[in-house]
């Protein structure tokens, strides 16, 4: 046995309890932030609904829209300038360290609501629908999913595109970070590398007897911490057209599975789901009203009144509080548990929030 | 229409549509917000999806700017991919609302 090993062993066992000493146990925190009009990015402390910091949106405009966040919790990164440029924001500094102007002279490219990020955080992907401008017509063109990297910088351009059928909405990534899911009339399943369709999940086109072809809002479906993205639609019933039906739809990101449920015997509709990440079994809806729905049946297990409209919503990764946000100037919170109010908290000038999506996110 | 005769490019192609059956090219801005947003045709501030009120916003000014953001009730709400100093200013829809003008035709 060699005779250094009993002097060595205490050395390095000392020294490791002294790094653990000297070094911080680092805990996350999580935050919430939303966009107003008036071109301000707010961040907000959850735990006590207090207003952080507000930045400034370099750029005209009524106000950021749809936003994702880096997995790090870093970068924000919004659509402004009236849905015509991406830009990233470092939270920390409030400084623009991202930015793509998707116009040019004689093209037009918005991006609204379909913006995702990838789970490594290198990659974001964003809806482009395009017209070309020509001397005294406009000419469509088909719509695509540009691809930027995030270290492109302040005149960061496409690294790569790929055309994707017409009417796309949102956008979902796959949690192991190889399918991009184009939501548009269908659900349609992209590789992200290569671009190529891989396979289609119908909705418009689904063959349900019981509900007329949906009207889909393919909006309002956000970064969360659920495997769910999923959206609201309504048709009639089949039988009777006068019964107004509405449900949830869209996809599982981890196991790429589409689910598609009928709410049972709501009072209202909704504008946005989220899916509770502590069990994933509860969904909870929000419009007029909120509602705490069964994920795997669709039946109501609680409905309060929302007090007003509620365009977008998250929930907190312990699942005990849904936070509320979109329309006017409130964020409110409530208790995933009973649908009790826990506060709310006023935006600053009572801006409006418009389209802008709620992020809750882990820094 | 036998008399009408194109004198331009413009006219020319829509004459010819018939002929090389190309009208069925025509379809509607995809979804309408590059270039304008004429074709946006859900019901808006009067009526809800089920054309009655029950499930209108609460209040109405909730919905104001999410739906001029970018035009989603243009015979409404001028949108603001048109007009997009139209709320300049004006940052608090539930506050500010009796302060919006109304858009004219230009002139």
């Amino acid at each position: 046995m060699d005779n250094r090993l009993p002097k060595i062993l205490p050395l390095t066992l000392l020294l490791g309890l002294l790094c653990s000493a000297i070094s911080p146990i680092v805990a996350t925190k999580e935050y919430l932030a939303v966009g107003t009009y008036g071109n301000d990015l707010h961040i907000i402390d959850p735990a006590n609904l207090s207003l952080l910091k507000t930045i400034e949106i370099p750029g005209s405009g009524s106000g950021p829209s749809f936003m994702v966040t880096s997995p790090d919790g870093n970068y924000i990164y919004l659509l402004s300038n009236a849905w015509s440029s991406l830009i990233g924001i470092e939270i920390d500094s409030g400084k623009q360290v991202f930015r793509a102007d998707m116009n040019t002279e004689t093209l037009m490219a918005r991006g609204m609501f379909g913006l995702a990020i990838h789970p490594n955080g290198s990659e974001l992907y964003i809806v482009q629908t395009r017209t070309q401008k020509h001397r005294n017509y406009y000419e469509v063109l088909p719509p695509q999913v540009a691809v930027y990297s995030t270290d492109g910088g302040l005149n960061a351009k496409p690294i790569r595109s790929f055309t994707i059928p017409r009417h796309p909405v949102e956008l979902a990534v796959s949690k192991d970070g190889k399918s991009l899911y184009v939501y548009a009339h269908d659900i349609h399943r992209f590789d992200i590398a290569s671009g190529q369709l891989e396979k289609t999940y119908p909705v418009l086109n689904w063959q349900r007897t019981d509900i007329t072809p949906p009207d889909k809002f393919n909006v309002w479906g956000t970064q969360n911490y659920s495997d769910y993205h999923l959206l609201f639609y309504y048709g009639f019933d089949s039988r009777d057209p006068n019964t107004l039906k509405f449900g949830y739809q869209g996809m599982n990101v981890r196991d790429g599975y589409h689910i598609a449920r009928l709410v049972d015997q709501a009072t209202s509709t909704t504008v946005a789901f989220v899916v509770n990440p502590n069990g994933q079994s509860k969904l909870f809806g929000v419009g007029d009203k909120i509602f705490k729905i069964d994920l795997a049946s669709g039946k109501v297990e609680r409905e309060v009144a929302g007090g007003q409209l509620w365009q977008t919503a998250k929930i907190s990764k312990d699942g005990t509080r849904l936070f509320t946000g979109g329309g006017r100037c409130n964020i409110g919170v409530w208790s995933t548990a009973d649908l009790s109010k826990l506060g709310n908290i006023v935006l600053p000038n009572c801006a409006d929030q418009a389209d802008s999506t709620l992020l809750l996110f882990e820094n | 229409m036998k008399h009408l005769k194109p004198i331009n490019r413009t006219a020319e192609r829509i004459d010819n549509s018939d002929r090389e059956q190309t009208a069925d090219q025509v379809f509607a801005m995809d979804p309408v917000y590059p270039a304008g947003c004429t074709t946006a045709l859900d019901p808006g501030v009067e009526v809800d999806v089920s054309g009655g009120v029950s499930a209108l916003c609460i209040p109405w000014e909730a919905d104001l700017y999410g739906c001029s953001d970018p035009c989603y009730w243009p015979a409404s709400i001028p949108d603001t991919l048109s007009h997009p100093d139209w709320s300049e200013g004006k940052t608090s829809g539930q506050n500010d609302w009796r302060e919006l003008e109304p858009i004219y035709p230009k002139r």
